[in-house]
């Protein structure tokens, strides 16, 4: 549930939109129905004190204004009449017209001061004794729930002078007109003693005990009040059905009860709706972040249709993409321009390490520094400059720097630190450059000398060397030596030979070093070349018992151009390493080719070589040496030799091996395309 | 209306044929007055005869004996009259009160102590006094 509302602002906006809704309904609704009855009724109590106080005082006030007008009447010079015991009847004539004004059940008439009724409105009475005569002193007395209104009329020549009493019958149920009667309401006047009841039947069973009060029964809600004055022993009730008086609130509650389904629906509906409004934009900026985070692309523009805060957030967040956009995209040339520079700088480089001397590489460093920093005013000077880069070069026999000059740069001073740093690492790149010029330049001359040197040495230890062999051959030939001194010939002889070889070797290799050794190509058969290597090698193959054969099959060339005599000295060279490592087995030898290639293949049984030493072979011949010289005869330099050629040839030479005593398979390959 | 008419007429007819004596009267309890008190009394010029509060009463203002009262005894016009109650009206006099018949005025003068009135001489009961004499 708590998840529910944390999940999302939606569930929240709805359910304090319905809270808010509901709240005042809810609370309208139980005000209605547990205080409302009360104010109700407290306030139909109200209406009827009112109403019933109305018509208290209409009642008083009608008995005044009866009181008045007898006075008026009382006053009249008219009465002097009295005193002729009314014989021209005018005061009757009189009463019986105002009584005919009052139109209401009362009669007027005039007592004398002896208590006889001289003038009446009604012609029975005259005459008579007024048997109540002695009640006249007061002005307003009630009887048998009659009241009498009297008025003492003086003469009018003579204000002292008594001459009677105006009196006025007023049957007390001319009040009827006072109380209002309806189906719903009931009105009465009665007294406590309920001796006197007028007006409606409806049995209420009132204490009268107060002078007004309120009581609620079962059915009616009651009120009752004292008259006033002369009546003051009357009280006036009046009652209201309880289901009229709260008729209103009864309707009020049912029509609340009936409306409470559709009002929720409709404030479920409405907050529904306002809430989904709402968070309409929001998702919309949340799809829209999603949408930008997933394609990473910054140049949309959400527009929200709305004038609110999440307007703002929408124009927020148009400007935070629009910043980041602009800021990647500035990134990005950043990042462009820092590649160039990048790239600018290697080709730099490039260019630096393609200068073969130390002139030619301050120039081109100087030109190269100038495109790139797009400064004109650098010079190199063989002084030191003040804000320059100074330049050095190793002397590698002492070890130690020597200085070369400075780049003079046209600076006060480094204000970038980068930029010092960039200038340096050019200098480190430039000095490098001129070691290794320096470095090359030397070793090539080095080399020269040891080429030369070696050169030289094998010409002038050939010469003795043929020597040796000729004397020797010359002894084996003379036939007066012992076996063992034929022997002992025969091993210088044969040493001899094995000398010359490595010294032929050796000139060979220093040949190739100095780059005297050239291939003179040719239109030649293959196949013949190999099958005559093959017959060369056939004997020392059988002499040591090792099968050795040739396939051809495979090669479908008939001319192919290359220098013979160095393809024939690789393969022969390639072949009695076979055999001389091969103690048991065979040596199959395989020339063929395809569209691009020529291949020589020698599978050999031997001993074969560690996968580790593989690389060694090619590399050195002091190292082969170490290797392989312990065991067998050679100079070693065969394979170095044989690969050497192989490049003059435009070929290449690999060696296999799958361990030692696994035998080893060598491959000569020829590009067809070089010949 | 007509048989008032005819009983009026018929009065006036019988008073011409006996006599056309009128008397203003007074109750007892008046001693003597003579007519200039008369008129100012019935003008309510003065409303006492030494100590005594006296009360003029008059017939009805149409009443022929009240006409002869007024030509022969208080000699003023029936106009002149009204004009001068007019103008007592206003100073807060009033014109004595009126019975509409002799008998009432016979009743009243009997009764009412200080009570002057007049009437035909033949009307003249015990217990009044004769103060003047009229004839048309």
């Amino acid at each position: 549930m708590l998840k529910f509302f944390q999940s999302s602002l939606r569930n929240k906006l709805l359910v304090s939109f319905i809270f808010i809704g509901l709240l005042p309904f809810v609370i309208l609704l139980s005000y209605t129905l547990f205080l409302s009855e009360n104010k109700i009724v407290n306030k139909s109590i109200k209406e009827q004190f009112s109403r019933a106080n109305e018509v208290v005082s209409l009642i008083e006030n009608h008995i005044v204004s009866i009181q008045k007008e007898l006075d008026f009447i009382s006053s009249l010079d008219l009465m002097d009449d009295i005193l002729a015991d009314d014989i021209d009847k005018r005061i009757s004539i009189l009463l019986s017209k105002k009584r005919t004004d009052f139109s209401l059940d009362l009669a007027l008439f005039v007592v004398n001061e002896k208590g006889v009724i001289i003038a009446s409105s009604e012609n029975e009475l005259l005459l008579k004794n007024f048997s109540h005569f002695s009640e006249l002193s007061k002005k307003k007395v009630i009887i048998d729930s009659k009241l009498y209104v009297s008025s003492i009329i003086y003469a009018s020549f003579d204000s002292t002078k008594k001459l009677g009493y105006l009196v006025l019958k007023y049957n007390l149920n001319n009040l009827q007109v006072y109380l209002p009667h309806e189906t719903t309401m009931h009105s009465y006047i009665t007294k406590s003693d309920s001796s006197f009841k007028l007006g409606s039947n409806v049995d209420l069973d009132v204490i009268l005990k107060k002078d007004r009060e309120s009581l609620i029964t079962s059915h009616h809600v009651i009120v009752y009040e004292k008259l006033k004055g002369i009546l003051k022993d009357y009280y006036l009730v009046y009652a209201v059905d309880k289901a009229v008086a709260l008729k209103f609130l009864y309707d009020f509650i049912a029509f609340m009860l009936y409306m409470a389904i559709p009002i929720l629906l409709l404030i479920i509906y409405i907050s529904l709706r306002y809430s989904k409004n709402i968070v309409k934009p929001i998702e919309r900026l949340t799809l829209a972040t999603r949408n930008i985070t997933k394609e990473q692309d910054y140049s949309g523009v959400l527009a929200i249709n709305s004038q609110d805060e999440i307007a703002i957030l929408t124009d927020s967040f148009n400007d935070m993409i629009q910043t980041t956009s602009s800021a990647l995209h500035n990134l990005e040339k950043e990042n462009e321009l820092r590649l160039k520079r990048f790239i600018q700088l290697i080709e730099v480089f490039n260019t630096i390490i393609q200068t073969t001397s130390q002139d030619e590489c301050i120039d081109v460093s100087l030109e190269e520094i100038k495109k790139i920093t797009l400064k004109d005013d650098l010079h190199f000077s063989k002084n030191r400059v003040e804000n320059s880069i100074d330049l050095y070069v190793t002397d590698f026999e002492k070890d130690e720097k020597i200085y070369v000059g400075s780049i003079s740069l046209a600076l006060e001073s480094f204000t970038d630190e980068n930029e010092h740093a960039f200038y340096n690492s050019i200098a480190s790149m430039i000095m490098l450059q001129l070691d290794r010029i320096r470095l090359i330049s030397r070793t090539m001359v080095v080399s020269k000398a040891k080429s030369a040197f070696i050169s030289n040495m094998s010409h002038e230890l050939r010469t003795p060397l043929n020597a040796i062999i000729g004397f020797t051959q010359f002894l084996i030939i003379y036939e007066e030596l012992t076996e063992d001194q034929q022997d002992t010939v025969a091993n210088i002889e044969s040493s001899a030979h094995y000398l010359l070889g490595m010294i032929n070797e050796i000139l060979d290799i220093a040949k190739i070093e100095a780059g005297k050794m050239e291939a003179h190509k040719e239109d030649v058969n293959l196949v013949e070349i190999v099958q005559s290597s093959y017959n060369m090698l056939q004997p020392l193959a059988d002499d040591k018992g090792v099968e050795f054969r040739l396939t051809t099959e495979a090669f479908a060339l008939d001319v192919f151009k290359t220098d013979p005599k160095i393809f024939q000295q690789i393969i022969t060279n390639l072949l009695s390493n076979a055999i001389k490592f091969t103690e048991i087995g065979e040596v199959s030898f395989e020339l063929s080719s395809d569209e691009h290639r020529v291949y020589v293949k020698i599978i050999d049984t031997g001993i074969g070589i560690e996968e580790e030493d593989l690389a060694k072979l090619f590399s050195d011949f002091t190292q082969v040496e170490n290797v392989m010289q312990k065991k067998h005869k050679g100079t070693g330099l065969g394979l170095s030799l044989s690969k050497k050629m192989a490049h003059i040839l435009g070929g290449d030479i690999q060696l296999f091996s799958k361990g030692l005593g696994k035998g080893s398979t060598s491959l000569f390959t020829l590009e067809r395309s070089v010949s | 209306m007509k048989a008032i008419v005819t009983y009026l007429i018929g009065t006036l007819l019988s008073l011409q044929l006996f006599s056309d004596e009128y008397a203003v009267v007074t109750n007892n309890s008046v001693e003597s007055v003579t007519l200039g008190q008369i008129k100012a009394l019935f003008l309510k010029k003065t409303g006492y005869l030494g100590n005594r509060a006296i009360v003029p009463v008059n017939l009805s203002s149409r009443n022929p004996i009240r006409v002869s009262f007024e030509k022969r005894v208080l000699h003023m016009s029936f106009n002149r009259l009204k004009s001068y109650w007019t103008k007592q009206h206003y100073l807060g006099h009033r014109p004595p009160i009126s019975m509409k018949s002799q008998a009432s005025v016979n009743a009243f003068i009997q009764k009412v102590d200080g009570s002057i009135g007049y009437m035909r001489l033949e009307k003249v009961a015990n217990g009044m006094k004769i103060v003047y004499r009229w004839s048309d």
